[in-house]
C-alpha cells in the first residue's frame, strides 16, 4: 500500500492506495472524528505533544502553543516568517536558527524545534492515519506541493519526510494531481483539449494550463492509444487566498469591537482574543457562502465582554473589493503567456476551499463567459486522489487499469554560475541551465574551459519570479575541487585542447535541481613509435604493435594507471635502440583522460540541508516524542480497560444469572471493591501510570474471573454433559457393530474400549450427581473442559481400534477354488471399506 | 417537551431536505424509505442508505430550542442491515445558519452522536460536542453494536454537565463533561516537584521508646567454655602451656539488641504530590449549553450501503425516551429476531446449496480419478498372484 498526502497551509488530507478485493483501490483516510481532512497542527502543552484534531482542541486556550501554517514556513528566512505570522496574529515564539531559518520554542521555554521537525510530525500523523485505515504498514508516499514551492521548500519537505521515517516516491505539483484526477476517466483519442485548473486555497492562488492528448503505442504487437497530459504553464498569486478574505473580516470586526470597548484599547494586542475572533470569522465566511447575511458571535472576546454583530454578503464583497479583480490575474497571465484565448479552453476547473465563495465564482464565470463553471472535480479531494494515482504509478507493486501519462515541468527556470580564480565573468560562465517548464525529470550537462578549482552557484532565473520570502536568487552552492591538481599533473604533457570541467546536473521528479558530479577532461597528443613494414624484422614489428594496443586500452585509466604507463614507456624506450636500428616512424596519437572532481555542497541560508549529525539528532528527538505518545496511548487504553471492566462487571452482577452463581455477600463485597477502584480512578487515577492501571485491573479480575467462570460454566456444562452422553450412547452401537461385522477385531481391544467408556460414564454420573448437590456459587465440581477432554480421549481410542485391518487371507492352491475365493474376498473387502467409511463419518 | 420526534411516516419528505453536497462530483447517495428485510414493526419505516460508496447528507429543520436549564435527550435507532465494512451511522444536531441544500461534512455542528464502523477493529461510538466553535470528542473509548439488528442510541446531557450514553436502554457510560472531554482545563492539578514538608513523618512503624535494654544485656557473651570438657591425659603443659577448654555457643545469648517495634503515632501516610486548584481553570456554568438547536441531520459516508435510520427523538424527558425503547423491545424485538433468523437460515441454505454443488463437482472428479485407478488395478491383478496380495493389503 502507498499513501498520498495533500499538505496544505491549514489542512492535511490523506488517501491510501490498497488493492483489496471488493474495495475501491483508492480511498480517503478518515481521522478520529471521522473527518476526511485533519488540521495540519502541532501543539505542545504541559509536556505533551498533540497533533491534528487534538491540537485544534486547545487552540482557543493556548493560541501561542498550537503551530499552524508550517508548510509556508519551511525553507523561509526568519524575517519573512516573522512578518507573516504577525500579519495574521499568530503569537508563536519563533527563534532564528543557525541557518537563518525559523525554529519554534515550545512551552517548556527551552526546547526548539525546526520547521522540518514539526512537518515531520505532521507527515508522521498522516502516515498513521493511512496505516490505521489500511490496517497494514504504509511507508511509501507522494506529497503534493503548490507550484510556487521553491528549491529550499521542496528540499525541506523531503528532509521532513526522512525524519518522519516515510519514503517520498515523489513530490507532485498540486495541479498535476488535480489534472491526473480529472483526466483518468476520460479518453482523448477523439480530440485533445486544453483545461485550466484554478486553485484558490487558504493562502495562495494559481492557474495551471494543461493539454490533454493521446498518442499511439505498440503493445504486444497491437497499436493502442495512450492518453497523456502536459502542463504547459502555471501562474500564481501568493498573497491571495481564503485567508486574505478572512483577514478583511477580522480587521473589520476588530475595529467594530474596539469601538465597543472604547478607552483606546486595541483587541489586536491580545493573542487569545484574536485567535477566538479568527475562528468565528471563518465560520461567518462559510455562512456567507450559503446565505446573504451572517452573524458573528464570540463569547467573552476580551475582558469578559461578548462580541455580537452581523455582516451582509454585500458588505463582505465590498471589504474584499480589490481581491475579485486580482483573482483573475493568474488566469489572464496563463492565457497571455500561452497565446491562447478563453475560447480555446475546454474547461476551467475550480479546486481549493476558497473557490466556494460566490463572488469569486461569479467573477471567474463572467471572465470566461460561460453559463456555468466547470465543477467536475471534488474541490477538496481532487489533489489528494490524483496524487494517489501518481503514487500508484510510481509504486512497484500496484498497477491500476487506466493509464494517463504525466508530463509536468519545473515552475521556475534556473541558472548556473561559476566563480573562482581565472573564471571570466561572461555568458560562458553564467548560463541558463533549466528553462521554465522544463520537463521533470531531466538530466543536464555543461562543459567549461577552466584549469583551477572553482565554485558553482545555482540560482533562480528571474529576479521577478522568486518563491515567497526568498531574498536572493541563489539557492545552492557547491565547491568543485581537484581540477587544479589535475591541471598541474598534466600541464607538462602535450595538451591538444584546453582542460575542461564537465558538470552533471539533475532535475528530479520532485522538481529539485542538484549538481550531482563533475569530472576533468584532459586531451593530449603524443608521438608514438610505429615500426616500418619490413619482412626481415617481422617479429619485432609484432611486439611493437602489442605495446601500442596496450597503450590504447589504458586511455581512460586513473592516475595510478598513468604511472604504470610511464613505466611501460620507459621499457619501450629501453628497447628502442634495437628497434630503431631496424627502422621506425613516428605518428601522432590522441588520448583523453577523465578525472573525477570532488563536489561538496556549501549551501548556506534557510534552505541549507541538515548535516548528518543534525539529522540523526533530530530523529532521536522525534523518536522520543513518538515513544512518549505510545506510552500515553497505552496508559489511556489501560485506564479505559479498567473502567470498562468496572462498568461491565457491575452490570453483570445485577443480572439474574449472576445472582444464581454468587452469594449476596460475595456480590456486595465485590461491588464495594469495584466502587473503591472507581473512586480511585477519579482521584489518583487522573495521573497514575500504565502499570498501576494494569495492576488494579488484575486484582479486580482475581475476584471477578472465578465468578465469571461459574457463569460461563452454568451454560457450557449442560452442553458438554449432553454431548458426552450422546456419544456414549452412540458408542454402544459402534461396539455392537464391531462384534457383528468386524469379527477380526481382538476381543481384548473391544473390552478395553467398553471398560473405558464405562469409566467415563461412571465419572460423569458421579460428578453430575455431586454437582447437583453443590451450590451454584461454589467452585464447580468439574468443568466442561474436563468433560470434553475425557470424551476426546475415548474417541481417540475408538478410532484406533476401528482402524485395525483385517488379516491377510491364505491363498488356496486349487485354481477353481482360488478364483471363487478371490471374488468373494474382493466383494467382502468392498463392503467392509464402505462400512468403515460410514463408521468413520459417524465418528 | 418534545422538539423532534421523527418516525419517517407520511409526509417525511416535506420535513427532510436531501443535500446537493457532492452531487456534482457524482458522489452523493440517496435514501430509500423502507422498514428493511427483517423489520420489527413493518409499519414503521425509516430511511435507508441506498448506494454503495457514497456520501449521504440529509437534514430537517426543527423548532429552535436551547438546552439551557434543561436536560437534553437525543435518541435514534439505526439498523445496520448490510455488511457495512466501513462507514458511519451517526446523526448530527446543528445550530446557526445552515443552507440545507449545502449541508455536508464541513458544516459545523453542535453534537455528533452514533456509530462509526471500519473493518473488524473500529467500532467507535462517537460523542462529539461543540463548545465555542470547536469540536471535542469524548475521551472515553465507547463501542457500538455491530450486528444487523435494530439498536437505539441515547445521549442524555443534564444541566449539571453530567451525561449518560445508553444503548438499547442499557447505560454504556456515565460521567461529567468536566472530566470526560478536554474542553476546560482540569479543575485540580498535582503540583509537580512538590517538596515533602520537613515535619512529614511517613514511617509507619518506629522503635518503642519505652522498650529499654535490660541491665547486663551486653554482658552476656556469645560463647562460653564447655564445662564438660576435660584436660586430655597426654597434655604436656611444659610444651603446650596451660590447657583451656573449647568454647561452645551460649544458650543465654540473645543477639544484638532490638527494640520492640510499635505503630508510629505521628504517621501521616505515604507522601503524595498534593492536588491543588488549577490556576488555569475557569469554570463555565454553561459548559453543557449547546448553541440553539435548529436542525437535525444525517451526514455519513458508507462504502457499503444499507443502514436504516429511524425513531429520531429530541426531547428533555429521559423517561419518555426510555419508554419508547422499552415499547419497541416489548412489542417488536422478538418478531425482528425471528425474521432475522429466518433470513439467516435462507441465506445459509443458499450458501449450503452452493457448497453442495461445488462438493458434488469435486466428488464427480474424484470418481473419475478412481475409475482410472481401478482400471490400472484390474490390469495388474491377472498376471501375478503376489501383486494381487499386495493390492489387497493396500486396500485394507
Amino acid at each position: 500500500a502507498v499513501l498520498s498526502v495533500d499538505l496544505g497551509s491549514e489542512w492535511v488530507k490523506v488517501a491510501v492506495v490498497n488493492l483489496k478485493r471488493g474495495q475501491s483501490p483508492i480511498s480517503v483516510a478518515i481521522n478520529e472524528m471521522s473527518k476526511r481532512k485533519s488540521p495540519a497542527l502541532v501543539a505542545f502543552q504541559s509536556g505533551d505533544r498533540l497533533l491534528g484534531e487534538e491540537a485544534a482542541g486547545i487552540t482557543a486556550r493556548y493560541p501561542n502553543k498550537v503551530y499552524s501554517q508550517l508548510r509556508d514556513m519551511v525553507g523561509k528566512p526568519f524575517k519573512h516568517v516573522k512578518d507573516f505570522i504577525d500579519s495574521v496574529y499568530l503569537p508563536f515564539d519563533i527563534v532564528e536558527d543557525s541557518r537563518g531559518a525559523v525554529g519554534i520554542k515550545i512551552d517548556d521555554g527551552s526546547t526548539v524545534y525546526s520547521v522540518e521537525e514539526l512537518l515531520a510530525m505532521i507527515l508522521g500523523y498522516a502516515s498513521n492515519l493511512a496505516e490505521f485505515h489500511a490496517k497494514i504498514p504504509v511507508k511509501d508516499m507522494v506529497v503534493s506541493v503548490p507550484p510556487y514551492f521553491g528549491q529550499a521548500e521542496r528540499r525541506g519537505l523531503i528532509q521532513a519526510s526522512q525524519l518522519a521515517g516515510v519514503n517520498v516516491l515523489s513530490l507532485v505539483n498540486e495541479h498535476s494531481g488535480a489534472a491526473l484526477q480529472y483526466g483518468i476517466d476520460k479518453d482523448f483519442a477523439n480530440g485533445s483539449r486544453h483545461v485550466i485548473f484554478y486553485d484558490m486555497g487558504s493562502s495562495s492562488t494559481y492557474a495551471a494550463l494543461v493539454y490533454y492528448s493521446a498518442y499511439s503505442e505498440k503493445e504486444y504487437g497491437k497499436t493502442v492509444s495512450v492518453n497523456q497530459f502536459q502542463v504547459k504553464d502555471v501562474r500564481w498569486d501568493l498573497g491571495l487566498g481564503g485567508q486574505s478574505m478572512e483577514m478583511r473580516l477580522v480587521e473589520h470586526f476588530a475595529d467594530e469591537f474596539n469601538k465597543q470597548l472604547g478607552n483606546g484599547v486595541d483587541v489586536r494586542k491580545f493573542p487569545k482574543a484574536m485567535a477566538k475572533l479568527k475562528k468565528q470569522v471563518k465560520r461567518t465566511k462559510e455562512i456567507l457562502s450559503a446565505n446573504t447575511a451572517a452573524p458573528i458571535s464570540v463569547e467573552s472576546l476580551h475582558d469578559d465582554r461578548d462580541f455580537r454583530s452581523t455582516i451582509t454578503r454585500e458588505k463582505f464583497e465590498e471589504l474584499c473589493k480589490d481581491l475579485w479583480e486580482r483573482s483573475l490575474t493568474p488566469l489572464k497571465d496563463v492565457l497571455k503567456h500561452s497565446g491562447l484565448k478563453i475560447d480555446d479552453i475546454s474547461a476551467v476547473e475550480l479546486i481549493g476551499g476558497a473557490t466556494r465563495v460566490p463572488k469569486l465564482q461569479s467573477t471567474i464565470q463572467e471572465f470566461i463567459g460561460k453559463q456555468q463553471l466547470d465543477k467536475h472535480l471534488d474541490a477538496d479531494e481532487a489533489i489528494v486522489l490524483g496524487s494517489a494515482l501518481h503514487a500508484a504509478n510510481l509504486s512497484d507493486g500496484i498497477k491500476l487499469k487506466r493509464r494517463l501519462g504525466i508530463v509536468d515541468g519545473s515552475p521556475y527556470g534556473f541558472l548556473v554560475e561559476l566563480e573562482g580564480p581565472n573564471v571570466k565573468k561572461d555568458e560562458s560562465t553564467k548560463q541558463q541551465l533549466v528553462p521554465r517548464m522544463k520537463k521533470l525529470p531531466s538530466k543536464m550537462f555543461r562543459s567549461f574551459v577552466l584549469d583551477k578549482d572553482f565554485d558553482v552557484s545555482l540560482a533562480y532565473e528571474s529576479e521577478g519570479i522568486l518563491p515567497p520570502g526568498t531574498t536572493s536568487p541563489v539557492f545552492a552552492q557547491y565547491s568543485v575541487s581537484g581540477l587544479a591538481d589535475a591541471s598541474e599533473k598534466y600541464s607538462s604533457r602535450n595538451l591538444s585542447a584546453p582542460i575542461k570541467a564537465n558538470l552533471h546536473f539533475s532535475l528530479s521528479r520532485s522538481g529539485i535541481l542538484s549538481l550531482d558530479r563533475g569530472d576533468a577532461v584532459i586531451e593530449i597528443t603524443e608521438w608514438v613509435d610505429v615500426p616500418k613494414k619490413n619482412v626481415t624484422i617481422d617479429s619485432n614489428t609484432t611486439t611493437s604493435t602489442g605495446n601500442a594496443t596496450d597503450e590504447n586500452s589504458q586511455e581512460n585509466k586513473e592516475d595510478l594507471q598513468t604511472d604504470a604507463e610511464n613505466s611501460t614507456a620507459s621499457n619501450t624506450t629501453a628497447e628502442e635502440p634495437a628497434v630503431a636500428s631496424l627502422g621506425t616512424e613516428k605518428k601522432l596519437k590522441k588520448r583523453t583522460f577523465r578525472i573525477p572532481l570532488k563536489v561538496v555542497e556549501k549551501t548556506v541560508g534557510p534552505g541549507a540541508p541538515f548535516s548528518k549529525e543534525s539529522l540523526a539528532e533530530a530523529k532521536i528527538k522525534l523518536e522520543a516524542l513518538d515513544k512518549k505518545d505510545r506510552e500515553r496511548r497505552r496508559t489511556a487504553e489501560l485506564k479505559n480497560n479498567l473502567e470498562s471492566y468496572i462498568y461491565a462487571t457491575k452490570e453483570k452482577l445485577e443480572t439474574p444469572e449472576f445472582e444464581k452463581i454468587s452469594t449476596q455477600e460475595e456480590r456486595k463485597a465485590f461491588v464495594e471493591k469495584l466502587d473503591e477502584v472507581q473512586d480511585w480512578l477519579y482521584m489518583d487515577g487522573e495521573d497514575a501510570n500504565a502499570t498501576e492501571f494494569e495492576k488494579r485491573l488484575d486484582s479486580l479480575k482475581a475476584i471477578g474471573s472465578p465468578i465469571s467462570f461459574r457463569s460461563e460454566e452454568l451454560t457450557a456444562r449442560p452442553v458438554a454433559i449432553e454431548y458426552a452422553r450422546k456419544y456414549l450412547t452412540e458408542l454402544k452401537e459402534i461396539i455392537k457393530e464391531w462384534e457383528t461385522n468386524k469379527t477380526w477385531l481382538p476381543k481384548e481391544k473391544i473390552d478395553e474400549v467398553s471398560k473405558e467408556a464405562e469409566k467415563v460414564k461412571s465419572w460423569l454420573d458421579k460428578n453430575v450427581a455431586e454437582q447437583e448437590k453443590t451450590s451454584l456459587w461454589s467452585k464447580p465440581v468439574f468443568t466442561s473442559t474436563e468433560v470434553y477432554a475425557k470424551v476426546f480421549t475415548l474417541q481417540d481410542k475408538v478410532t484406533k481400534v476401528n482402524k485395525i485391518p483385517k488379516p491377510k487371507p491364505k491363498i488356496e492352491k486349487v485354481t477353481k477354488t482360488e478364483n471363487t475365493t478371490k471374488e468373494e474376498e474382493q466383494s467382502k473387502s468392498s463392503d467392509e471399506a464402505a462400512k468403515e467409511e460410514e463408521s468413520h463419518d459417524e465418528l | 417537551e418534545i422538539f423532534l420526534e421523527e418516525h419517517f411516516e407520511g409526509g417525511w419528505k416535506s420535513r427532510w431536505v436531501l443535500s446537493d453536497w457532492k452531487r456534482n462530483e457524482g458522489k452523493a447517495g440517496t435514501f430509500k424509505h423502507t422498514a428493511g428485510k427483517w423489520p420489527g414493526d413493518p409499519d414503521n419505516k425509516g430511511i435507508q442508505t441506498y448506494n454503495d460508496a457514497k456520501h449521504y447528507a440529509i437534514s430537517a429543520k426543527i423548532p429552535e430550542f436551547s438546552n439551557k436549564n434543561r436536560t437534553l435527550v437525543v435518541q435514534y435507532s439505526v439498523k445496520i442491515e448490510q455488511d457495512i465494512e466501513c462507514g458511519g451511522a451517526y446523526i448530527k444536531l446543528l445550530s446557526g445558519y445552515v443552507n440545507q441544500k449545502q449541508f455536508g461534512g464541513d458544516t459545523p455542528y453542535s453534537l455528533m452522536f452514533g456509530p462509526d464502523i471500519c473493518g473488524t477493529q473500529t467500532k467507535k461510538l462517537h460523542v462529539i460536542v461543540s463548545y465555542q466553535g470547536q469540536n471535542y470528542p469524548i475521551k472515553k473509548d465507547l463501542q457500538c453494536e455491530t450486528d444487523k439488528l435494530n439498536h437505539f442510541y441515547t445521549f442524555i446531557l443534564r444541566p449539571d454537565a453530567s451525561y449518560s450514553v445508553l444503548v438499547d436502554n442499557k447505560e454504556r457510560e456515565f460521567g461529567s463533561m468536566y472530566t470526560d472531554w478536554d474542553i476546560l482545563p482540569p479543575r485540580k492539578i498535582k503540583v509537580k516537584n512538590a517538596k515533602k514538608p520537613e515535619d512529614w513523618d511517613d514511617r509507619e512503624y518506629i522503635d518503642d521508646p519505652n522498650d529499654v535494654k535490660p541491665e547486663g544485656f551486653d554482658s552476656i557473651p556469645r560463647e562460653i567454655p564447655d564445662r564438660k570438657a576435660k584436660e586430655p591425659e597426654d597434655w604436656d603443659e611444659e610444651e603446650n602451656g596451660l590447657w583451656e577448654p573449647p568454647k561452645i555457643p551460649n544458650s543465654a545469648y540473645k543477639g544484638p539488641w532490638k527494640a520492640k517495634r510499635i505503630k508510629n503515632p505521628n504517621y501521616k501516610g505515604k507522601w503524595k504530590n498534593p492536588w491543588i486548584d488549577n490556576p488555569e481553570f475557569e469554570d463555565d456554568p454553561d459548559l453543557y449549553v449547546l448553541k440553539s438547536i435548529k436542525y437535525a441531520g444525517i451526514e455519513v459516508w458508507q462504502v457499503k450501503a444499507g443502514s436504516i435510520f429511524d425513531n429520531i427523538l429530541i426531547c428533555d424527558d429521559p423517561a419518555y425516551a426510555r419508554s419508547i425503547v422499552d415499547d419497541y423491545f416489548a412489542q417488536h424485538r422478538e418478531s425482528e429476531k425471528e425474521l432475522f433468523a429466518e433470513a439467516e437460515k435462507e441465506r445459509k441454505a443458499r450458501e449450503d446449496e452452493e457448497a453442495r454443488i461445488a462438493r458434488e463437482e469435486g466428488e464427480r472428479r474424484r470418481k473419475e480419478r478412481d475409475h482410472r485407478y481401478g482400471d490400472r488395478r484390474r490390469r495388474y491383478k491377472r498376471p501375478n498372484p503376489r501383486d494381487y496380495m499386495d493390492d489387497y493389503h493396500d486396500e485394507l
